[in-house]
């Protein structure tokens, strides 16, 4: 259960940042895994001990780690924004997907830097300080946290005349330019500020389980925080951390299929399965997801 | 106020606009008319900076703006309306009239979580506003309302009010008396009136209703195959034989 849990904070932490980009802007992203994957082996290069293995390791404290693991996430964001964040909405998609194959790849491939496909491991932060026992249930307490934080932060940001902003680029371009907005430039720090989510969540992430390899950074994870947004309720950013906890919890349930099912069948295809019929019956049922997007009225004055 | 020196733009083989030459003078409220394909929303997309012309200039106020990007035109105070209304649909109503004002303190990521005093003076002053242009407007009771479900007519009126919000010296409409009743439409006259003889704000308007348009406007400018065909006042426009030709295709 403090597993589970864990693991849903992780990706409710990814679903914010998703539907910063995506519920709030409409900026479409499917290059989060690339991010995620970053956020991931910085913080495993940064808290790591030296080792001839792979980069680093620079034994940094964890919070540390952390901001930086989120701010090259960022700067990453920043690279591959200032080409691209004038593309369509389409042709952004691909893009972002074809980035996040690139850092999956490069990850592969870079094996002095990496440890390539063998996977590198993660430390355990505070370890020492903590009865082994109680460890779960402390690092569940650090995700919750940050989780809380990023929450509360977004929350805030979206409710300021910037949110506005935001959701008016969402609604049409064209009026948002012709009120002087500059879209590029708050397309931009949307992206940049979404992926240094993604690259916080890594971090979290690798902490978490340990150990990571390019694979824990598949296509699939992205789809997975995507369906997590639409069926929370993108523009909803309680919904989208309800959608991670629903999704998150199908997605394990169904490991326990693999008791019932008859022997040759892969519960690994049969999950894929359920989660595309979930996403069609929400959206079929409830079209605006579990909790859809509120009204929202200025919460400065 | 705004003049338009041989503009021209090309989309594949079509010559939308031509060499366009023309003056809006300040306080007046001037008529664009011509037959559907002469370049008239062509020519309100150019002066918006939508796409650049493939020649020839536009000026506001002394300031050249043909080569700006987008956003930085309406900092000049020159604001627009959509042929086809484009209200925020997600949006409540007063939501689509606060985000208006352009350059809002709020609008900076950091002020949005870090609140100074003058930050939320500011958006107080703007939902101020905002709600005076509803009263001016008087949908006031929609206020709470997505945009998204307000009759056409209303949403005509939503994005009239959207350019007050912005402090415009020039709005440039885009068939303001499409699909609006007449009762409205007269409304909306007596705002633009108003604002006009009160504020001394200029209007440039595309407009296929005649009666509306020789009511409204002084001078009219006639547009055909991407040219100015004509201008001069309703009478005057009345009896030029060539725009009766490109009304009616010859003889008239």
């Amino acid at each position: 259960m403090i597993f589970f849990l864990t693991y849903a904070a992780v990706y409710a932490i990814l679903a914010i940042g998703l539907n910063i980009q995506w519920g709030f802007a409409g900026l479409v992203n499917f290059g989060v895994a690339g991010f995620f994957a970053v956020g991931a082996y910085v913080s495993a290069f940064m808290t790591g001990a030296p080792s001839p293995y792979h980069l680093g390791g620079f034994s940094l404290p964890f919070p540390l780690a952390l901001v930086i693991a989120t701010i090259i996430s960022g700067i990453f964001a920043l690279i591959l924004g200032i080409p691209v964040i004038r593309l369509r909405e389409d042709y952004l998609a691909i893009v972002t997907i074809g980035f996040a194959e690139i850092v999956r790849l490069i990850i592969v491939t870079e094996r002095n830097i990496t440890k390539g496909p063998y996977g590198m491991g993660v430390i355990k932060p505070y370890k020492d300080l903590v009865p082994s026992g109680f460890y779960g249930l402390f690092y569940l307490g650090i995700s919750l946290a940050i989780l809380g934080i990023i929450y509360l932060a977004i929350q805030r940001a979206v409710g300021s005349p910037w949110g506005r902003v935001l959701r008016t680029i969402r609604e049409d371009e064209r009026v948002a330019l012709v009120l002087g907005k500059n879209v590029n430039w708050f397309k931009l720090q949307v992206l940049i500020l979404g992926s240094m989510i993604f690259g916080l969540g890594g971090a979290v992430f690798g902490h978490f389980f340990n150990f990571i390899t390019p694979n824990h950074f598949l296509p699939m994870e992205t789809f997975l925080v995507w369906v997590m947004v639409m069926a929370g309720g993108s523009g909803n950013n309680l919904g989208v951390v309800v959608g991670a906890l629903a999704i998150r919890g199908v997605w394990e349930g169904m490991m326990f299929l693999s008791d019932i099912l008859p022997q040759g069948v892969q519960v690994g295809a049969i999950r894929l399965a359920v989660i595309g019929l979930l996403l069609v019956l929400v959206i079929m049922l409830k079209p605006e997801g579990i909790l859809g997007e509120k009204k929202t009225a200025s919460d400065i004055l | 106020m705004l003049r338009v020196n041989d503009l021209k733009k090309t989309f594949g083989g079509i010559k939308a606009v031509d060499g366009c030459n023309f003056e809006v003078e300040a306080e007046t409220v001037t008529g664009l008319i011509g037959p559907n394909g002469a370049g008239k929303t062509t020519v309100f997309n150019l002066i918006s900076g939508f796409y650049p012309p493939d020649g020839g200039e536009i000026w506001f106020k002394d300031t050249r703006i043909d080569d700006m990007p987008p956003y930085r035109i309406p900092r000049l105070r020159l604001a627009r309306t959509f042929q086809i209304t484009r209200e925020l649909r997600k949006m409540t109503v007063i939501d689509n009239l606060m985000v208006a004002p352009i350059d809002q303190m709020g609008e900076k990521l950091w002020n949005s979580w870090f609140r100074i005093p003058s930050v939320k003076h500011e958006e107080r002053k703007i939902r101020d506003k905002a709600l005076d242009v509803l009263n001016f407007l008087e949908i006031s009771d929609l206020k709470d309302e997505y945009a998204g479900n307000l009759s056409g007519g209303q949403k005509k009126l939503l994005e009239f009010g959207r350019t007050m919000m912005t402090d415009p010296e020039l709005i440039l409409l885009d068939e303001p008396g499409a699909g609006v009743n007449p009762t409205l439409m007269k409304k909306l006259n007596g705002y633009i009136e108003s604002l006009r003889t009160d504020e001394g704000m200029t209007f440039f308007l595309i407009e296929h209703d005649m009666d509306l348009v020789m009511e409204l406007c002084n001078p009219i400018i006639v547009m055909s195959e991407g040219k100015k065909l004509a201008e001069g006042s309703a009478s005057e426009i009345k009896q030029n034989q060539k725009v009766l030709e490109a009304y009616l295709g010859g003889g008239g």
